[in-house]
Parts: C-alpha cells; sequence; structure tokens
C-alpha cells in the first residue's frame, strides 16, 4: 500500500504507523464521566467502506495524518496533515 | 524410441559443451540447454515417479508450466528440491538427482501403490486411515515419511539474496510479441520502461515459430539499444500487490555463463518495483486434454514438442501422433517436420477443419472427428488408440497406432494470474473458452494472447492499440474438450499430473457434494501443487462443470494468489539475516565498557552493559560485588539509553499536566520531578524524570524500553488532539551520553573534578540540577537516585563522553570506584523498592504500585478518570508489596504466582512475584511482588508457587523498601 | 573544550563495491532542528535564510565550514553550520542536535545502487532532484537524504545508529558488488 505523505510525497506502508479511527472525539479533561471517557477510548465503528484514521508518517517526517481508506478494497481517497483539520 | 540432438539448429551453442550427473550418470549438453532439453537429447524418457501412485513419469512441457520433471539440485551439502528441469539451466559441473523414488527412478517399490484400487482417490486419508485399527496417528507416520516429492534440505540456506527497490513509469510484464512491442511503444513514447520476462532470452511462444526468427531479432535488437528500456530476463513478475507494486524474483545462478553457484555472490535477486502503469503481456499457455494413460512418458504438448526442436535442437521422438481440438497444432507440422519426426497421424476431433489446417497437413493421414481414446505404454509411450468421437462420445472400436510420442493440443489458456492477485475475478470469455483478466484498475492493461489474441501478429497490433481489448472471437478455430471418456479398464486418466488428481477424483468430489470450484480443489488437490495447477486448472473446473451440467462460470472462477512461481524465502529477507537483521543502537560509553570487560545484554536494539566480570566471576559474582561496591563507596553506570526528550514552548507545563499524573506548573528551573503516565485506559504506561531547564524548556527522561512508544504519545497528542498547544517535542537521546554516579563517595568524587557549581547538599540538593563543568567540558549534573544511594546523573554531550568518563574513572580510583551494570542497578533498586519493568507490565495501575499518592485529584489528565474503574480500584486487586523467603537462602522467580497458606492451588492465585534478587545489603534473597490486599497483609506468609518447576516457597509479606526505608542515604 | 569525537573514528573514509562507492565523513561543527508555531511558518524561513545566507543543500553546504537549512517536515527545518540557534519564542524553538546526528558523503559511480537497496525511494534523476532533502527510513530507523550534487549524495543519520548503518551499508554492498 502506498500512502501519500502531504509532505513527503507518496511512500510506502512500511514508513506508516497507523493508529485508529479518527472520527472520536475527546471529552475535555475536565469531564469526569467514566461513560464518555469509556466510549472515547473503547468503542469504534467498523464501517464497510470509508474510514478516517489517523496515521503517522514515523519513517518519515513524523507528521500526524489522517487518511481517508476504503475498509473493503484499500484504495485510499484522502490524505491530509491531522494538524490542519478543522474542530 | 526416444528422444535424441539435432544435428543443427536451435539457439544452443553448441561450440560450447556442458556436462551434468543425473542420478550419478553423466549427460552432455551445450549451453543454452536446459536440464530437460540434455536429458531429452541423452535419449532419457522416464524423468520422474509421480507424487501418489508412483508412476514413471516423462516431459509434458517446455517451460514454467511443466508439471512432473522436478530434480534435486545438489551444491556441495545443500539440496534445492523440486526445482523444474525445463527452467533449470545447464551449466558445466551441474548435479541433479531424481525424487520420489526408492530404490531407483527406474524401479521405484512406492508404485505398488499404483496397484492397489481405489485406495488413494480423493480424500483418502480420511476415508482409510481414520477408522483402521491404530488409528491415524498410526498411519500418519508412515504416510508422512512416503509423502511430499523432494527432501527439503536440513542445513541452513548457505545463499545469500539481494534485494532492491525499483521504479519505473512503465512495467511490461512478459517479453513476447506482444510485450516486446508494447515495451518499444512506451519506450519511444518517452516512458522510462522495464521489461521483465521469466525465460533466459526473450521472444516468448516467437522462439518456437520459425517464420518469426526475423522479426524477433530485429524487435530484440532495437530494445537493447533503446536507453530507454531496462531489460531483466531470468527474472518473474511473481506477484502484484497493492498500488501498483510487484515482487520481481531475478534468478543469478545457474546460467551457463556464470556456472555453477559461487556462494559468495548472490542467487537470486529480488525487486520490490513500482511501477505508475503496469502492461501484462504474459501470453498463454497450452493445455493437453485428458484421456486414459495420458501420463506415460513421451505424451506432451504439441507447442512444447516445437519449443524443444526449435530453442533446444532436440527432437522429442520419432513418430508422432498429433491430437488436437484447434488450429494452432497444425502451424506445429512444419517444425516436427523439418526435425524428421514421421506424423503418423494427425487426429482433430473437429468433424470438419479448415482448407488452410488440411493443407498444412497434406500428406499425412488426417483424422477429422477422431481423439485418441488411450495412451498404451507405462515406462515410455509405445502407441495410442485412436477411435470415432461425436458429440464428446467415444463411438465404437478404437484403432491402435504405433508411436513414441503423442503430442496434445487442447486450447490455449491466458496467463491471467497476475491479474487476480489483488482479488480482481477473471471474466470468462465464452467465444474464446477462456478466462481473461478481470476489471483492473486503470493502471494496469492487458495485451496479446492473455487477452485472447492468440496469433503472433494479432498480439502485436492489440499491444499496439491505445487501449487494447480482448479479442472478441477465436482466432483459432476450436472445439472444446475437455476428457475423452476412458473405456471401463483403460487405466488412470490424469487432469493435474503433479498431485495426480484422476479424471475420477473429480467425478468422485461431485458425488460426495465439493462442487463449488473451491472446495473440489481442497479435496482433490488439484492445483495445489508446486506448479499451481498451470495445466490443469481449467480442465478441472470444465470437468466439474460438466458433472453439475452447467456452464464454466457459474461453477466458479480459479483466482490466484502470489507467487507465481516458487520464491526462496531466502530472497524475501534478501541481506537482513542473522546479525544484519536489526542495526545496533551503541551508547557513547561502549568502546570503554568493552574494553572493561563487560558483557551486554539486549533491549531493544541497544546493548546495555549487564555486568563487568572481573577474572573468575560469574554473573551472580558479579552483580552482587558491584552493589555491595557501590553502597560501599561509589560507582559508575551508563544511563545513556535512557529516552530523553526536549520539550519547549509557553506552553509545556501544561501539557506535562495534562499527560503526567503529578502537577508541573509548580516546578521551578534548576529543578526535576518524577512523574508517571498512564494510558489512555488509566494502566500505568511509563515513568521517568523530567528537569525544567529554563523558563519554557523541559528535559524528559523516560525508560528506555518505552522511549519510542513515550515519544510517539506526545507527537500523537500535540499533532491531533492539542494542536492549540505551543509545544515542540524532539528527541535528544542520542546527543546525550549519561552515567550515573552513585554511593556515599560520590559527591567527594564530583567535588574533585567539577568546576562552575557547588555540589554540597544546599547547592545541590536531593531532585535538583546544575550546569557545570567538567574538565573542560560542560556539563548538566542533576542530582536523583534509583540506587537509593546518594547519587547523581551527569549528561554530557555524546562527543565528549569518553572525555569525561575517563576523567571521572581517573578520579574514582582514590575511591575505589566501580562499575555496574544493569544487573546490580536492578538488584539495588529492588532493594529500595523502586518499581521499573516487572512492575510496569501493561497489567498495573498507579494504586496497585502504592503511588497514589501522585494521583493529582486537582486535575484531569490522561487517563485520569478510567484509572478509577470499580474494577481498578478494587481492594483485591494485587498490590505492590516486598516478599523475603522465610528460608533467607530460597530463591525466588519473577512471574511465579502467590497463593495463601493451606488455599488451593487453583487458578491465577492472589498474585505474582515481579522482580526477584539476592540482597548483598539484607544478605538473604527479596522480590517485589503484587498481591492481593497487600499492603494489609505484612507479616503473612503466602506460598510462591512455579507451575513450571513444582517449586513451592513460603515467603513473608512485608514493606517493599527493603533497604534504608527513610532513604536517609540519597538525601545525604 | 575538548574535540568532538566521531562514533566513525578509524571506520571512515571507506571504499566499497571495487572502490565505485566512497563514504566519508562531513559532520559540521553544529546541527539542530527548528520548528515554526502554527501561523509562523514564512518568519522562521526568513529568519534561517537570514542566517545562512540562503544557503540550502549544496556541496559548498556540506563542505567544511559549510553551511544551510532545509525543511524536513511541515513545519520541521534542519540547520547545521555556524549559524546562531537562539530562536525567538514567538517564533517557534530549535533544539541543538549538534552531538545526535553525523553526516554521511557518498560519492561514486555506484552510490544510487548501493542506496537503492538501502532506503525505499525513488532515486531517479526524474524523482530525486539535486538540491533535495527528504527523510526515509534507513533498515527502518529515520534519517535524511540529501543530493547536492548530480554525483554526490548526503546521508544525516542519528548517532548511536552510525557505525551500525554504515556496517549495513558495506553488508548490503558485500551482496551486489559480486553479482
Amino acid at each position: 500500500m502506498r500512502i501519500r505523505c502531504p509532505f513527503c510525497g507518496e511512500r510506502g506502508l512500511e514508513e506508516f504507523s497507523p493508529k485508529g479511527d479518527a472520527a472520536p472525539t475527546r471529552p475535555a479533561l475536565s469531564n469526569k464521566d467514566p461513560e464518555a471517557w469509556h466510549s472515547f477510548v473503547h468503542l469504534r465503528e467498523n464501517p464497510k467502506g470509508q474510514h478516517r484514521e489517523y496515521f503517522q508518517h514515523s519513517g518519515g517526517c513524523r507528521a500526524w495524518l489522517i487518511v481517508t481508506r476504503d475498509t473493503r478494497t484499500h484504495n485510499i481517497l484522502d490524505v491530509t496533515l491531522a494538524r490542519q483539520e478543522k474542530r | 524410441m526416444s528422444g535424441f540432438r539435432l544435428p543443427s539448429g536451435g539457439q544452443i551453442d553448441r561450440s560450447r559443451p556442458m556436462r551434468m550427473t543425473f542420478d550419478g550418470q553423466e549427460v552432455t549438453g551445450f549451453a543454452g540447454d536446459t536440464v530437460a532439453s540434455a536429458l531429452m537429447a541423452s535419449g532419457r524418457r522416464v524423468l520422474a515417479r509421480s507424487f501418489k501412485y508412483h508412476r514413471p513419469r516423462g516431459l509434458v512441457g517446455v517451460g514454467v508450466d511443466e508439471p512432473n520433471a522436478l530434480f534435486e539440485v545438489v551444491n556441495g551439502a545443500t539440496v534445492d528440491p523440486n526445482t523444474r528441469a525445463t527452467t533449470l539451466e545447464l551449466c558445466d559441473g551441474l548435479t541433479v538427482r531424481s525424487q520420489n523414488r526408492w530404490p531407483s527412478l527406474g524401479f521405484d517399490l512406492m508404485s505398488l501403490n499404483d496397484w492397489v484400487p481405489g485406495i488413494f482417490s480423493a480424500g483418502f486419508y480420511y476415508k482409510t486411515f481414520m477408522s483402521l485399527p491404530g488409528g491415524w496417528m498410526f498411519y500418519e507416520r508412515i504416510i508422512r515419511r512416503a509423502a511430499g516429492m523432494g527432501q527439503a534440505g536440513r542445513l541452513p540456506d548457505p545463499a545469500r539474496y539481494d534485494r532492491a527497490h525499483l521504479y519505473c513509469d512503465v512495467l511490461v510484464v512478459g517479453g513476447g510479441p506482444a510485450g516486446l512491442t508494447a515495451a518499444l511503444k512506451a519506450a519511444d513514447d518517452g516512458r522510462d520502461v522495464v521489461l521483465v520476462e521469466q525465460d533466459m532470452a526473450l521472444g516468448g511462444q516467437a522462439q518456437s515459430e520459425p517464420n518469426a526468427a526475423p522479426w524477433l531479432r530485429d524487435m530484440i535488437a532495437r530494445i537493447m539499444a533503446h536507453t530507454g528500456i531496462t531489460v531483466l530476463t531470468r527474472c518473474t513478475a511473481a506477484g502484484d500487490y497493492d498500488d501498483r507494486t510487484l515482487m520481481l524474483l531475478e534468478r543469478l545462478s545457474y546460467t551457463p555463463d556464470k556456472g555453477l553457484p559461487d556462494l559468495d555472490a548472490p542467487q537470486a535477486r529480488l525487486w520490490i518495483t513500482r511501477a505508475d502503469q503496469v502492461i501484462l503481456a504474459t501470453g498463454a499457455m497450452e493445455r493437453s486434454i485428458v484421456f486414459a494413460g495420458n501420463d506415460a512418458p513421451g505424451v506432451m504438448l504439441a507447442s512444447a514438442a516445437a519449443g524443444y526442436i526449435q530453442r533446444y535442437g532436440v527432437a522429442p521422438g520419432r513418430r508422432a501422433v498429433l491430437f488436437t481440438n484447434n488450429d494452432s497444432a497444425y502451424d506445429q507440422i512444419s517444425v516436427l517436420q523439418s526435425a524428421g519426426i514421421e506424423i503418423a497421424a494427425v487426429v482433430d476431433c473437429r468433424p470438419v477443419v479448415s482448407g488452410n489446417c488440411a493443407e498444412k497437413a497434406r500428406g499425412l493421414w488426417l483424422r477429422t472427428g477422431h481423439a485418441v481414446t488411450q495412451a498404451i505404454g507405462r515406462h515410455a509411450l509405445q502407441g495410442v488408440r485412436i477411435g470415432r468421437i461425436s458429440g464428446g462420445v467415444v463411438q465404437g472400436p478404437a484403432g491402435y497406432e504405433a508411436c513414441d510420442i503423442c503430442l496434445v493440443s487442447g486450447g490455449w489458456t491466458p496467463t491471467i494470474h497476475l491479474s487476480s492477485h489483488r482479488g480482481t475475478r477473471p471474466a470468462y470469455a465464452r467465444d474464446l473458452q477462456a478466462f481473461l483478466p478481470g476489471d483492473m484498475d486503470p493502471a494496469y492493461r492487458a495485451c496479446g494472447a492473455v487477452l485472447g489474441h492468440w496469433r503472433r501478429q494479432e498480439a502485436i497490433n492489440n499491444a499496439l492499440e491505445m487501449a487494447p481489448t480482448p479479442a472478441q472471437s477465436c482466432s483459432i478455430d476450436h472445439m472444446p474438450l475437455w476428457e475423452v471418456p476412458a473405456a471401463k479398464g483403460a487405466g488412470k486418466a490424469f487432469v493435474d499430473f503433479q498431485h495426480d488428481v484422476t479424471a475420477s477424483d473429480i467425478r468422485l468430489a461431485h458425488r460426495e457434494g465439493f462442487v463449488s470450484v473451491e472446495h473440489m480443489k481442497r479435496y482433490t488437490t488439484l492445483g495445489m501443487a508446486g506448479d499451481q495447477g498451470k495445466t490443469s486448472n481449467l480442465t478441472g473446473l470444465a470437468m466439474m462443470s460438466a458433472c453439475l451440467g452447467q456452464d464454466l462460470p457459474q461453477t466458479g472462477t480459479t483466482t490466484f494468489r502470489p507467487p507465481f512461481t516458487p520464491v526462496p524465502i531466502g530472497a524475501l529477507a534478501g541481506p537482513d539475516r542473522g546479525g544484519a537483521h536489526t542495526l545496533l543502537r551503541r551508547t557513547p560509553f561502549r568502546a570503554l565498557d568493552k574494553a572493561a570487560g563487560a558483557v551486554f545484554v539486549n533491549l531493544g536494539h541497544w546493548q546495555r552493559a549487564w555486568y563487568y566480570p572481573r577474572e573468575n566471576e560469574d554473573i551472580e559474582d558479579a552483580y552482587k560485588r558491584e552493589a555491595r561496591d557501590v553502597r560501599a563507596g561509589v560507582g559508575l553506570c551508563d544511563v545513556s539509553t535512557l529516552g530523553k526528550i526536549a520539550l519547549k514552548g509557553p506552553d509545556t507545563a501544561e501539557f506535562l499536566n495534562r499527560v503526567y499524573t503529578n502537577g508541573w506548573k509548580t516546578l521551578r528551573v534548576g529543578y526535576v520531578r518524577y512523574g508517571l503516565m498512564l494510558r489512555e485506559d488509566g494502566i500505568v504506561m511509563d515513568d521517568g524524570t523530567t528537569a525544567r531547564l529554563g523558563p519554557d524548556e523541559y528535559l524528559m527522561t523516560t525508560t528506555s524500553g518505552g522511549a519510542g512508544k513515550v515519544m510517539t504519545h506526545l507527537e500523537y497528542l500535540l499533532d491531533t488532539q492539542w494542536p492549540d498547544l505551543r509545544v515542540h517535542v524532539t528527541s535528544v537521546t542520542d546527543q546525550w551520553g549519561g552515567v550515573s554516579l552513585a554511593g556515599p563517595k560520590s559527591r567527594e568524587l564530583l567535588q574533585c573534578i567539577v568546576t562552575g557549581s557547588a555540589l554540597d547538599g544546599t547547592a545541590l540538593p536531593h531532585m535538583a540540577l546544575t550546569h557545570a563543568e567538567i574538565a573542560d567540558t560542560p556539563v548538566r549534573i542533576y542530582r536523583l537516585s534509583f540506587s537509593g544511594e546518594l547519587a547523581y546523573e551527569i549528561f554530557v554531550p555524546a562527543g565528549y563522553a569518553e572525555h569525561v568518563y575517563k576523567v571521572i574513572w581517573a578520579a574514582g580510583k582514590k575511591f575505589n570506584i566501580t562499575r555496574y551494570g544493569v544487573e546490580s542497578l536492578g538488584t539495588m533498586r529492588i532493594e529500595k523498592g523502586h518499581v521499573a519493568g516487572g512492575e510496569l507490565d501493561g497489567r498495573t495501575t498507579i494504586f496497585d504500585l502504592g503511588l497514589g499518592a501522585m494521583a493529582s485529584s486537582k486535575k484531569g489528565y490522561i487517563g485520569s478518570v478510567l484509572q478509577h474503574r470499580p474494577g481498578l480500584r478494587s481492594v483485591d486487586r494485587p498490590t505492590l508489596v516486598g516478599l523475603m523467603p522465610v528460608d533467607p537462602m530460597q530463591r525466588l522467580t519473577g512471574g511465579t504466582l502467590l497463593y495463601s497458606e493451606g488455599a488451593a492451588v487453583l487458578g491465577p492465585g492472589e498474585g505474582r512475584v515481579s522482580s526477584a534478587t539476592w540482597s548483598p545489603a539484607l544478605n538473604r534473597h527479596i522480590a517485589l511482588g503484587l498481591l492481593a490486599n497487600g499492603p494489609s497483609r505484612y507479616g503473612e506468609t503466602v506460598v510462591a508457587i512455579s507451575a513450571v518447576d513444582g517449586t513451592r516457597i513460603d515467603v513473608t509479606v512485608t514493606s517493599p523498601h527493603f533497604f534504608d526505608p527513610e532513604g536517609e542515604r540519597q538525601y545525604a | 573544550m575538548p574535540d568532538r569525537q566521531s562514533p566513525l573514528e578509524g571506520v571512515l573514509p571507506v571504499s566499497f563495491c571495487q572502490g565505485t562507492v566512497c563514504i566519508a565523513e562531513a559532520t559540521p561543527s553544529m546541527m539542530a532542528e527548528a520548528q515554526a508555531w502554527d501561523g509562523h511558518q514564512a518568519e522562521l524561513e526568513r529568519t534561517l535564510s537570514h542566517w545562512s545566507g540562503a544557503a540550502t543543500v549544496s556541496s559548498e553546504a556540506f563542505a567544511e565550514k559549510g553551511m544551510g537549512f532545509a525543511q524536513i517536515g511541515p513545519s520541521r527545518y534542519f540547520l547545521w553550520g555556524a549559524l546562531p540557534t537562539e530562536l525567538d519564542m514567538g517564533v517557534g524553538t530549535c533544539v541543538d542536535l549538534s552531538h545526535a546526528r553525523v553526516v554521511l558523503v557518498l560519492t561514486g559511480d555506484h552510490v544510487r545502487d548501493l542506496l537503492v537497496r538501502a532506503v525505499p525511494l525513488d532515486l531517479r534523476d526524474c524523482a530525486f532532484d539535486v538540491g533535495h532533502m527528504v527523510s526515509t527510513p534507513l533498515h527502518h530507523i529515520p534519517v535524511l537524504l540529501a543530493r547536492p550534487t548530480l554525483t554526490q549524495w548526503v546521508l544525516i543519520v542519528p548517532r548511536s545508529y552510525a557505525r551500525s548503518m554504515v556496517d549495513h551499508l558495506q553488508h548490503v554492498s558485500d551482496v551486489f558488488s559480486t553479482a
């Protein structure tokens, strides 16, 4: 698999480390509700189709990326710098 | 009769004779021969014994599709089994052996298998040997010894393998007419082209066609001269992977020029290839027709016979019967005749053939509407029976025709394998009776015979098209005939030669319900041998379809997985073998430690000094002495492997507050604090010390093993979760060498050599740091202790590390300074009850470790909420204790489980021993452990039980702080 | 101040592949990494250009007493040579790595043949221009690879791995140089 790092260009999968679903939103650190944290840390959707997920370009520029990947075909539809994602 | 060398012709170099040994006998050939062509020229017919039935077998094909002729190649002590004779080039001194026969090829006792009726049919393991007396476990041993083909070698593969990355604009797979045309066209368009061909020479099928020779010569010359084309022959495109990444395996040894392998040189090269565009010009392979006795040596593919004649100047026999269902076989007639082969008959199952074919068969006995119904001959073909056939049914009795070769053409099967490696299902083209590449990614394109353009000119024209399309209709007239039904008692008819799968096996699978193509394959093992069913998959599928009375695609589609042909595992490893598998990471003090006799231990990529044995010391003696000497005087330990992360920015203190459990906003410049980091789920992740070097500048240390994980964690949080925090992190592990100087004399020693800073207890209290100099070198000195002694950590820029170390060592002589390694460091921290790897094992919480006071309740931090989940706060959880064996001389082992006295030894017990050591300070064995309700059980006796060796040791539960619990020594 | 010791003392310079690849050390006196805050990247670049005289990846930059800088990440820069490193905290941060890296210069006819066995990059002229620096893994460890000229390549490697990486390059070239 090849991933196009927005800074480094297209590189092989072996240069990247996956972290998982980019969709869950972190509760505020002041949030003391265990259910909110349990949901954020443990619960995930498992879509058949497009999935937005975190990868780090650990073998290259070490930027964190959001990769939109089709879980059926491994086709990568989009790669953006996580830092630039609107919150 | 048998094969013989023609007086002239072939692409061999008759001026370079080569000698090989086959089963101990010398066989001669020429440069350019394969082992197959040389053996054929020597007149040998039986080259192998089949898998199950040990039937005598000869050559069927001329290339990579050959199912029978598999040999062991012997090179000194190494043996490469299952090597295809048709693709093994002859070189001088080559030694090969036939396999799967005992005692010899000519007389194989195992052929008794052939005479036992029905017992070895499909699924025989399950049916026969399960219920016999003794059961499967008895017969399995016998069957295992008899099973398989070649013997796997017992020695490590001594060969070296090269591996490189290759990038190109266009990768053309296949060097036949279509591939050559496509490569030249792309290169003329200015693209950077790699042309890969598995054979030793370019040309594909064109090499077997006499009329093609001038065209082929010209094409090859143009391609070799073109600077835009890299040609890789002897190179197989073995697999196609995501995003136009392909595995190419280039064979480098066993060529007539290179000769037998020189084991210093690489035997093969793996090219990890990325192409912008891939053109599959992989051609097609001829298939046979199934009939009784069709595995007799002498029955072979028609195009293969032409190949042996044209490419190698060898005739397979003297008197041939040609059996076909299509026009292409007629093209071989002139080639056969030019070799002086008498064609006894041309047997064509079609009732009518074209005038063109009739013309090519002029003067020969052309029997249309007929089929070969049986081959006669066991060690060599004697003749065939030929009968009338209509509607796939044999009509009436068959006549006999003597011959020593029967050349069969059942049609052509496009070599579509690469197109389906990533799951694209092939598409069935009814008119062509063939599966073609399915809907591929636009970056992939196929052309030529693989799309059903069988004839050379069609293939060339197709390759020139902008977007090559499959053949709409079959340009070679043919009539489907997969099998000639065998008369009763006519003997076995084989579909998959390499796995000895017969026509009746397929019908048996159908009767027993294994009717989908995946089930048929696995039940009969058709297509599962080393040749992966190259000549048999489609036939098997067609025969099952006939059983089911349905169309081929309705029955299923064969898909393929890499590799196309076998790949040595060593080639995948490339140079990364043995010590070269991982890079060694060296600390700045390694050379000095080595010179001091350190024994090293692996820790990830690092090697750490483990202990420094003096004369006649083993590890036990060494670590005990080192710990004693440190606590008595002063010791020096390399701590450079600790992860070091520079954190800079105005929001650093806030960031530290969010990742550590304790508070950081009150840490002043010039001070160090111990910190614990939790995982998101509340389990302890790592610990370390973080120093404040400036208003917005901090330096974090982590455990040696946790450095990478922590760095990634911090980068993740800053890039994705809190991008608004102004903090930058940089790994500086390599920037600084670090030593720990520990022991009651450590301060005195430092005061001898340190300038620029006072070191007394007031100027440098515990957990403070200072910038100073040692011998003209800037250093940073922290006062902190892991061993529990008065201790300092000294960080020096790595390039000055050895210099400073030598100065410390020289000054330490008068204090009897000793070097100590991680073993004794571990001993001392256990004596103090400091947690480390054994306790931070991914199961423990901050409360389990007795460090709950560090869990701030005034702020949220990573893991702060989930660590309070009821299951993680339960009072029964194993929590940190000290353990002292009742008999002080009894040694405890980490991982041993703890049970209450008198309790049943069931399940996981109430806890475990986590870190054990002999304590020189207390003169007894001790350990740290985790015990349910631990802190309330001091004084109780529990039992440590090993499930591994059954030992039971009574231990007293104590405080984990065995030695100097008030910390008087480190606060001195 | 003592002399800075190299982990490759006595090892470099060295030549492989029957002399067709030469590796020498060219570690500059100062090396650092600078990172800009969001929105301040242009400012950081201006500062670095000003310090280095806009020197970048060239053979002068890697010669003795050379200097330069190159962008190696979305807002991260590698700088080397006799440059100031005190960065305005309002623009970004700078961390000294003078002892954490070693610079290797590779020259010779077969350098690219060696490099395609060490890093997974497209090194064709059309893909890797003169004057570029990229980050890439060498045997799974991130390094920087630069091409100051058509025939000169530079590897910037972590100090603790420097010796192993040179050994690895030797090992890899051993295999293919006998082919």
